[in-house]
């Protein structure tokens, strides 16, 4: 997927950086996946107007914003289907996509199957922090039993979608699973995801800010 | 957290391998590489239109009474 090193410069994090800065609450995990998509641009040294960066709706899809590369932040549930025509207009650009589990799951789900089947070639970074955090936390579809969330305040009686599972069942090419805290080891999930041609699928752990939500670090969840 | 790549028995083009690590979550959450085949062509790759280039850089060769023309019919 990658055009690597097409420009002189050398380019550092800095050159990465948006011009808004992030309004994540203190502690998200979103800041880690940030910080380790824009570690593994440098890593690869991809010129910033040769990434396309898309998302839907929620906390993690304000990700355009913070991040110094071209950008659109669509609707909620469709930026793999704004991507596949970005990148079947242009295959030459670096195509990534972020967005929550919320956004990717559930209003989303349609457009991801179809869009691993298709093996459209763009990174697919899901920051799945088990909850709506944009609305101040409501049942996602990955929340876990029992969880008590203000949409479910008794606790959580859905079973969880398995993304890695659905994603593999789907025919995607790539499929791997970050931890926002782990940043060496998220960013080189990362490069491997660009440099892969094909469908990439990465959801990342990132817990949402425990003043928030009710996720907490070790995957349990608390009143 | 542990990482599949600490286990060098684990082959992440094996897709029976990578759908029993899906299943895996409590007291042992697979981070890491789950999968990856690359014999399968990208979407891009596979349409025969794109192989002289981007698409935004073809030119459509449509002239503008044409053009016109095929928008009025669809207005």
């Amino acid at each position: 997927m990658a055009t690597v090193l097409a420009d002189t410069k050398h380019l550092a994090m800095a050159d990465f950086k948006g011009k808004v800065d992030p309004d994540w609450c203190p502690g998200c995990g979103d800041f880690g996946v940030l910080a380790a998509v824009q570690k593994a641009l440098v890593d690869l040294q991809i010129p910033n107007h040769n990434v396309v960066t898309i998302s839907g709706i929620g906390c993690s899809s304000n990700f355009p914003g913070f991040i110094n590369t071209y950008g659109m932040h669509t609707l909620h549930g469709r930026a793999l289907a704004v991507a596949t025509g970005v990148k079947l207009a242009n295959h030459e650009l670096t195509v990534l996509v972020t967005g929550g589990d919320g956004d990717g799951f559930g209003i989303g789900g349609n457009h991801f199957m179809h869009t691993m089947r298709r093996n459209v070639d763009v990174l697919y970074i899901v920051m799945d922090n088990q909850i709506y955090g944009l609305t101040t936390g409501q049942t996602s579809p990955t929340s876990r039993v029992g969880m008590k969330t203000k949409s479910m305040p008794f606790g959580n009686i859905e079973s969880p979608v398995n993304p890695i599972s659905l994603a593999l069942t789907a025919g995607a090419t790539f499929v791997a699973r970050g931890f926002s805290a782990d940043q060496k080891h998220l960013t080189e999930l990362i490069k491997q995801g660009i440099q892969h041609q094909g469908f990439s699928f990465l959801t990342s752990s990132a817990p949402a800010s425990p003043t928030t939500t009710t996720t907490l670090f070790n995957g349990s969840a608390r009143a | 957290m542990k990482k599949l790549e600490d286990d060098p028995a684990y082959n992440s083009t094996d897709w029976m391998a990578a759908m029993e690590k899906s299943l895996l979550w409590g007291d042992e959450i697979p981070i890491g590489k789950f999968f990856e085949r690359t014999d399968l062509p990208a979407l891009h790759a596979a349409e025969p239109v794109l192989d002289a280039g981007p698409l935004v850089h073809s030119d459509p060769h449509i002239p503008p009474d044409v053009a016109r023309s095929f928008v009025e019919e669809l207005m």
